[in-house]
């Protein structure tokens, strides 16, 4: 009799192949990774848990067991702002020796949601921020017949702050370089930018600037940077807006930044300061105050010739900086509803852009309403979201409340000719708080 | 006497209860209100395995065959696209290699729709037939916009001979990880 179960399991998992070979239907095996980042405060010779959620979403029948596994790998950032994932290559911030996650492998069932508890445990000398990554891997659906066979893989950034003591952002612009517009060929842009990310169009010429900002102190910071044109005495001529694809710089690495523009400038020597400042925030938020600036300074010469190119190649700037999508907000919530709106900003020029968000001072809803990563720059034809939470105060009073979002883009430019480099937009926001409805659990 | 104090102050008493008995026998409204809360993390979620990308034959010196397979990432967030740059992704056999490339597309523009937006994906050069070694030498950023959580990835490879040469009869195959990774705040 014992043995009956075992021959009904077989006979229904042989009679299910059949017919998934008679009839072959589309079978699926998903992990979902959450989440994809998080920071930790640790104390010295402690300890914390970091929680990483692994889920086999059930999408239906055709959901089956997926297979996961676990490793805890090195990372590092390029100059350029690359990640790269190493195994057994400890540098001098490395938190994998701290971390202590079970590695698996897990077979999660359809709808199995499974959270990896993963202990970080901190040396007594240990000081500052610290890192590594969580990389789940899905496993084989099928074994390989040939050709390529493509494994997935999810990295989730686990950031250790060990908080000994107060810490000042310490920064150094190791490296800088100009690039001026060539005309002398066909493709007008010089391709020597050591940055990466913006974007080479177009055969347009531009003025580049680009500068690698190093972390010396112990803790990462958001940077953020400015490249000022001087004549020689010392009259500003333009402004720059630098910008790189990762801005969170960790300690021991360095970040190129790049600032463009594309108004010509005029013959004539000029002097050169780069300034960088760093944004003091843990959690993405920049409202926080700067720290101290960094700064270099260099010499430029545009000769008569290039002077002369430049101003005959002149492009046509658009009239708008920056477009906003959309252009208002509106939420209906009820008292004490805490939630979040995003907007996006679109660079549409070929300049760097540097964009300053804020809220109105006198609003009603100012306490209401943050902004967060409101301070940014955005190479050409680049998009960034800002997210505003929005946290209505239990004791709040049904009503219509109205405010604005002041968004400052400053694009890069010549400010000696008075050109409007700088506007300001308005996303007006409203939020109307409903009346509670006390019959709404009962309709 | 005694019985007569005993009557009125009865009286005096019901007297004044029977108006909080009248009040009391409507309670009325009554609201409570309980605040509910929940934070939604960061969520990346490849959907499903990729299928095998199988290549038809090489028969020719010139045949540069090539294949694709499409997968769902399901997200609420930004994030980015690697790859394995080693001669894991180069298809090879025991004894020789093809000349292996590789190209990605996704089915947003990150302004309408979860995707990556045009200037990502100039600056990671995935519109063209890039060689396994540099394929996604700059990673493939994919910028989330509100109320569209999926993007659909399509992977496509690419195979031909070494230059003026044929390479050794015999099956190739390979293997390219796709990392999905955070982007920068």
């Amino acid at each position: 009799m014992g043995r009956k179960p075992d021959l009904i399991h077989w006979i229904g998992a042989a009679l299910l192949t059949s017919f998934l070979l008679i009839f072959p239907c589309e079978v699926i095996a998903g992990m979902a990774v959450s989440p994809l980042q998080q920071w930790v405060t640790v104390k010295p010779g402690k300890q914390a848990t970091v929680t990483v959620t692994i889920t086999n979403t059930s999408r239906g029948p055709e959901t089956r067991p997926c297979t996961v596994s676990v490793e805890v790998v090195d990372f590092t950032v390029s100059p350029q702002g690359k990640l790269s994932f190493v195994k057994e290559a400890r540098h001098s911030r490395s938190a994998v020796d701290w971390l202590e996650f079970d590695s698996g492998p897990f077979v999660l069932e359809p709808g199995e949601s499974k959270k990896l508890e993963g202990k970080v445990s901190t040396p007594a000398r240990a000081d500052g921020d610290y890192w590594a990554a969580v990389l789940v891997k899905l496993g084989n659906s099928q074994e390989s017949k040939g050709g390529v066979a493509v494994r997935l893989q999810t990295a989730s950034g686990i950031f250790v702050h060990v908080a000994r003591r107060n810490y000042i952002e310490r920064g150094s612009i190791i490296d800088a370089n100009v690039v001026l517009p060539e005309f002398d060929s066909e493709q007008a842009v010089s391709e020597e930018s050591a940055s990466p990310e913006v974007t080479k169009n177009q055969n347009e010429p531009t003025f580049k600037i680009n500068a690698e900002l190093k972390n010396d102190g112990l803790v990462a910071f958001l940077a953020k940077g400015k490249a000022y044109l001087y004549s020689e005495s010392w009259r500003r001529i333009a402004t720059l807006s630098l910008y790189t694809n990762r801005r969170r710089i960790f300690p021991t690495h360095s970040r190129w930044f790049t600032g463009v523009m594309s108004q010509p400038i005029p013959a004539g020597k000029y002097k050169l300061r780069l300034v960088f400042e760093s944004i003091s925030s843990r959690n993405g938020s920049s409202i926080n105050k700067y720290s101290r600036k960094i700064t270099k300074d260099m010499e430029l010469i545009i000769n008569d010739e290039l002077a002369r190119k430049w101003a005959e190649n002149r492009t046509v700037q658009d009239t708008k900086i920056l477009q906003l999508n959309p252009q208002e907000l509106e939420l209906t919530l009820t008292v004490g509803r805490f939630t979040t709106k995003r907007f996006q900003a679109v660079s549409r020029g070929l300049s760097t852009v540097s964009v300053r968000c804020r809220i109105e001072a006198d609003a009603p809803i100012r306490d209401w309403v943050a902004l967060r990563s409101a301070d940014f720059a955005l190479a050409a034809n680049t998009r960034r979201s800002v997210l505003c939470w929005v946290r209505i105060p239990p004791d709040a009073c049904p009503g219509r409340y109205c405010g604005t979002i002041y968004v400052e883009a400053e694009r890069s430019g010549l400010t000696a000719q008075h050109t409007a480099n700088v506007e300001v937009q308005k996303i007006p926001i409203s939020i109307v708080i409903n009346q509670p409805d006390k019959y709404a659990a009962v309709k | 006497m005694k019985n007569l104090v005993r009557v009125l102050l009865l009286g005096g008493f019901l007297l004044c209860l029977t108006p909080n008995l009248a009040l009391a026998a409507d309670p009325g409204d009554s609201n409570s209100t309980c605040n509910i809360s929940v934070t939604v993390n960061t969520i990346l979620e490849w959907a499903d395995n990729f299928t095998d990308i199988t290549l038809t034959a090489i028969s020719a010196q010139a045949d540069t065959p090539d294949a694709n397979e499409t997968q769902t990432i399901y997200t609420n967030c930004n994030f980015e696209i690697d790859a394995d740059t080693s001669t894991t992704a180069q298809l090879s056999s025991a004894t020789d290699t093809l000349v292996t490339k590789y190209q990605l597309a996704d089915d947003g523009d990150g302004s309408a729709d979860t995707g990556a937006t045009a200037a990502a994906e100039a600056a990671s050069g995935i519109a063209s037939w890039t060689d396994y070694n540099s394929f996604l030498s700059t990673a493939l950023a994919v910028t989330h916009v509100d109320t569209d959580g999926a993007v659909d990835i399509t992977l496509s490879v690419q195979a031909s001979n070494p230059a003026g040469e044929v390479a050794d009869a015999g099956s190739y195959s390979a293997i390219q990880t796709l990392t999905a990774s955070w982007t920068s705040d």
